[in-house]
């Protein structure tokens, strides 16, 4: 169920999700990806994580205008 | 069978289709039902983005460097996770200020600037012009390529053919009418183009389609899926490489920064998601939507180049195309035209929305100041909105045209996404000046000129000016030895930094040179009052929900000349209404009733702002306003004086937060009070009650007795014995009252130790068994454990036991009565339970027993006790921890049980403190 936003909460959980990003596609950790044999979709799969994370974050942090 | 004529009229039909689009929502819009209200139509309107260049360039770009392609969508979901701080304060500050481009709202964060919103306007001229060279490029190839049906044969040379000859140039002339008919309909840039932005979300549909429609066929119709694909490609050898990470995690970082930057500093990006915003729910979706779109626009990009590599070995022919030469290859000619009709959707969106970003700042930031020169600061009094639609209306042309010079000139050297990238480069000057003015105070005007100036100087000689060397129109000699022979000014190894691709270099140095010139100039003299005025406004956009706007201006002004003034650049009409909207949320009846104060000034500005920018409104306004000037000590109190009334807010809603809080914890109390106060009248009322019954009896039988001396001794003896008898209930019920009292009150004494359950029992069975055998009835007994231990008072038990004896000797059954007692142990408690096999208690009435004064229904009728020992016993019960229940079905007679908690063998007896 839908949650109202607290602006702290939902601030803390954008900037994790950059953090995430970040972590994904411009450390280290992109060599390791991009070395596997199936390096041609990995990184379709890692976007579309990022984005169903930003899908989620956006449901559960929903509120609404006036 | 496709041939010219036939994609003419595609073309037309296509264009008049979103056209029609566009006039029914705004047609929608003025009825007030929005159809870009949704936050879905804003996330696909993002999407225009997503241009010729993702369209055609990014299968060209993965044909050459596999997934090197990526960065550039990746970048923007990177900033998309940003944009609940970032674009949301844009889009918050434009909206209060009007901001109607990107030049407007640097030129108006750094002071209103007429000179730094030229320069911004200049450099998003000159750096967006290579961009829309590529849309006409690829428009026009596009073209080319699907006239000559069923043959695969790419365009000539664009530079080889006359103008007159170029269909890049009829395409630009066909754009540049449509943006006119799309874009300059009305004047205020500050109001949405609902059916431009409705026309925008549909284009990216059709072309997410398109291109979704040839992956589909390339992958599943030409070849057995994906994994075939690559399988072919692995075997082919030369393509293997495109199945492996490109090179240089320089360019992976570079381009995913620069695209970051680009979705949304690029003129038709600031136009979609800033200026054409209407709510900040929209944002929310788009920070996921848009980049979902982004994932599924480019799906099938990586399986078409390889397809296409595969196809087209050993032939000529340009990886760009292979989206629309593929389907022609396989005689597939209308998924060639749809796949056409993508591209064009792809090219006009962009082309469309730039040229009206970029006409919006050249008529605001260009001409306009210009203009005010040119009039000296006084307008002439004429309506001048068919002025500025004329000079907007140029502006597309001028800008077209310039754009369509471009392709001429350097169009073929490049591949698509180079082109692109040009572009990205150019506008990537303005996130310094941008992101330091949304969250630093000290950033200055010339701070922001010098910043912007060296950026677009090193961006000039790193990329344009190599650009053009390269398509031959300047001599080559200085990009490989550099100006002068000096080789430390090569324009692509600057000061010998080699080794990076071009676009890397050219980012490198420019944004730089662009940051430390930015931050040197700026620190080198404090903003002055104007400059801090707008940065409070900017830096603290999200503090506030009003604008600080009273008291920063200070001077005379006649409200009859602030709307006429609106009036020559908006039309009177308009300007009276949108006056007399205001004086109604004043609480006024007509706009001439406004006062003539700052809030008043202020909102004229604005509302000028939208038709002609900020800088220029100010000017405006200044001249039929007397001003004041304010001095920087003067603009610092102020806005002191507004933040500490802002710290009094929040103190003051903190304090009315707590005030409502302990009002409710008030309330709670007054009604547990009342609830108190309720019970204790009902208790009086029950006290009272109970004690006239025997007080009743007591006075009549003493009464007869005093009356009839005559009555003989054997009636006086029985009338003797219920004196006595009800005197002693009297006495029994004062005492249990006061137990009850003292007990619910916590001052009962509680003398705790570890009694034995088993000898409690015996005594208290030995003490009733009399009462009981008297009454026929019989008593029987279980106790199923050893040690039955528990802490607890041991007179308060036997009370407790006592009770439950006496009142089940009261309801056993008349004949043959029986009551049973037995304790047994569960897990860590014991369990005591008296049973007898009376008439039993009906469930409604099971909790109500174990209220004061409550008794059966057959009690009530015929009270057998004072109603106070079932409620006495549970106090005692609980007190120590445990509870007590009864389980009863009428004519199956009533159990009752108290359970306590165990514990070990009986020590030395200790007092526990009053409760």
């Amino acid at each position: 169920m839908p949650r109202r936003a607290e602006p702290g909460r939902q601030n803390e959980s954008t900037l994790l999700l950059l953090i995430f990003v970040l972590f994904l596609f411009a450390s280290p950790l992109t060599s390791w990806w991009s070395s596997d044999q199936h390096f041609w979709f990995l990184p379709y799969l890692l976007w579309l994580l990022v984005i169903l994370i930003g899908a989620w974050l956006h449901y559960r942090f929903r509120r609404h205008d006036p | 069978m496709l041939g010219g004529p036939l994609v003419v009229t595609v073309s037309f039909l296509y264009l008049g289709l979103l056209f029609a689009l566009a006039y029914w929502a705004d047609r929608r819009a003025d009825q007030g039902r929005s159809v870009i209200a949704s936050p879905t139509v804003y996330a696909l309107s993002l999407a225009v983005y997503c241009t010729a260049w993702t369209y055609y360039g990014s299968v060209g770009r993965a044909a050459a460097g596999g997934a090197g392609f990526l960065p550039i969508y990746l970048g923007p979901t990177l900033a998309a996770a940003l944009w609940l701080f970032f674009l949301l304060k844009m889009v918050r500050i434009s909206k209060t200020q009007r901001i109607t481009s990107i030049a407007d709202f640097i030129a108006s964060r750094y002071g209103k600037s007429h000179l730094l919103g030229g320069l911004v306007t200049v450099i998003a001229v000159v750096g967006v012009l290579p961009y829309i060279a590529l849309q006409l490029k690829a428009v026009s190839g596009s073209f080319a390529i699907l006239i000559h049906y069923p043959e695969v044969l790419l365009p000539g040379v664009a530079q080889e053919q006359p103008v007159w000859r170029d269909t890049a140039f009829y395409v630009a002339l066909l754009l540049a009418l449509f943006t006119i008919l799309f874009g300059t309909r009305h004047l205020d840039a500050s109001e949405r183009h609902e059916g431009l932005v409705a026309a925008i979300a549909f284009e990216s549909i059709v072309k997410l389609l398109a291109l979704t429609a040839v992956g589909v066929f390339v992958t599943f119709v030409l070849y057995d899926g994906l994994g075939d694909i690559v399988r072919q490609a692995d075997l082919a050898g030369h393509l293997q490489p495109l199945l492996k990470p490109p090179g240089g995690a320089d360019i992976w970082f570079s381009f995913s920064l620069l695209s970051a930057l680009a979705v949304v500093l690029l003129p038709r990006q600031f136009q979609v998601a800033v200026v054409e915003n209407s709510s900040e729910r929209q944002i929310r979706r788009a920070v996921w939507l848009f980049p979902l779109y982004l994932l599924l626009i480019n799906l099938f990009v990586l399986p078409i180049a390889l397809v296409g590599q595969l196809e087209f070995a050993g032939q000529n022919v340009d990886a760009d195309t292979y989206v629309l030469t593929l389907p022609i290859l396989h005689r597939q000619e209308w998924l060639a035209l749809f796949t056409y009709i993508g591209g064009l959707s792809a090219a006009t969106g962009m082309v469309i929305v730039e040229t009206i970003a970029l006409s919006t700042m050249v008529c605001n930031d260009l001409v306009m100041p210009g203009l005010l020169r040119r009039w000296r600061h006084q307008p002439p009094h004429t309506d001048l909105s068919r002025l500025l639609l004329l000079i907007r209306r140029s502006a597309i042309f001028v800008v077209l045209l310039l754009g369509y010079s471009y392709y001429r000139l350097a169009g073929e050297a490049y591949a698509l996404v180079a082109i692109g990238l040009i572009s990205f480069a150019a506008v990537a000057q303005f996130a310094p000046v941008m992101i330091g003015g949304l969250y630093w105070r000290g950033g200055t005007r010339r701070g922001a000129l010098a910043g912007l100036s060296a950026g677009f100087l090193v961006w000039i000689y790193t990329l344009l000016l190599p650009s053009f060397a390269k398509s031959g129109w300047l001599p080559g000699d200085f990009l490989e030895h550099g100006p002068f022979g000096i080789e430390l000014l090569k324009p692509q190894a600057l000061f010998g930094l080699g080794g990076f691709d071009e676009i890397t270099h050219c980012l490198f140095w420019s944004l730089g040179c662009n940051i430390a010139a930015y931050l040197i100039v700026s620190s080198s003299r404090l903003p002055n009052a104007e400059e801090t005025t707008q940065a409070t406004r900017f830096v603290d956009a999200l503090k506030h929900q009003r604008p600080v706007v009273a008291g920063l201006w200070r001077g005379s002004a006649e409200v009859t000349d602030l709307i006429a003034l609106t009036g020559r650049f908006l039309g009177e009409a308009r300007a009276r209404r949108e006056f007399a909207e205001y004086a109604r949320r004043r609480k006024l009846k007509a706009g001439g009733e406004l006062p003539a104060d700052a809030e008043t000034v202020h909102f004229a500005e604005t509302l000028l702002a939208g038709a002609i920018g900020s800088a220029s409104a100010r000017v405006m306004v200044a001249s039929v306003a007397q001003e004041e000037p304010l001095g920087l000590d003067e603009v610092m109190d102020i806005l002191d004086e507004a933040s500490q009334i802002r710290a009094y807010s929040h103190e003051l809603e903190h304090k009315s937060r707590q005030l409502q809080r302990a009002t409710d914890e008030l309330k709670a109390v007054n009604a547990k009070l009342q609830e108190l106060d309720h019970l204790k009248d009902d208790f009086m009322s029950s006290v009272t009650h109970e004690l006239r019954t025997p007080l009743t009896s007591i006075r009549a039988f003493s009464e007869i007795l005093q009356e009839d001396p005559k009555i003989d001794l054997a009636e006086r003896k029985r009338f003797l014995a219920i004196i006595v008898s009800e005197t002693e209930r009297l006495t029994r019920l004062v005492n249990q009252v006061l137990d009850l009292a003292k007990i619910e009150s916590g001052h009962a004494d509680w003398q705790s130790s570890e009694v034995d359950l088993c000898e409690i029992l015996g005594q208290s069975i030995a003490a009733s068994e009399q009462l009981i055998l008297d009454r026929g009835g019989r008593l029987s007994q279980r106790i199923e454990v050893e040690h039955a231990s528990v802490r607890a008072d041991r007179d308060r038990l036997m009370q407790v036991m006592l009770n439950l004896l006496s009142n089940a000797a009261k309801f056993m059954a008349a004949e043959n009565g029986s009551v049973e007692v037995w304790l047994q142990q569960r897990e860590d408690s014991l369990l005591v339970s008296v049973a007898d096999n009376g008439q039993g208690i009906a469930e409604a009435l099971q909790p109500m027993i174990f209220e004061k004064f409550r008794q059966t229904a057959a009690g009530s009728a015929n009270p057998m006790g004072t109603g106070l020992g079932l409620p006495i016993s549970r106090e005692i019960i609980e007190h120590f921890g445990g509870t007590l229940s009864v389980k009863s079905e009428p004519g199956k007679g009533a159990i009752f049980t108290f359970m306590l908690p165990a514990s070990g063998r009986p020590e030395n007896d200790t007092q526990d403190e009053a409760l």
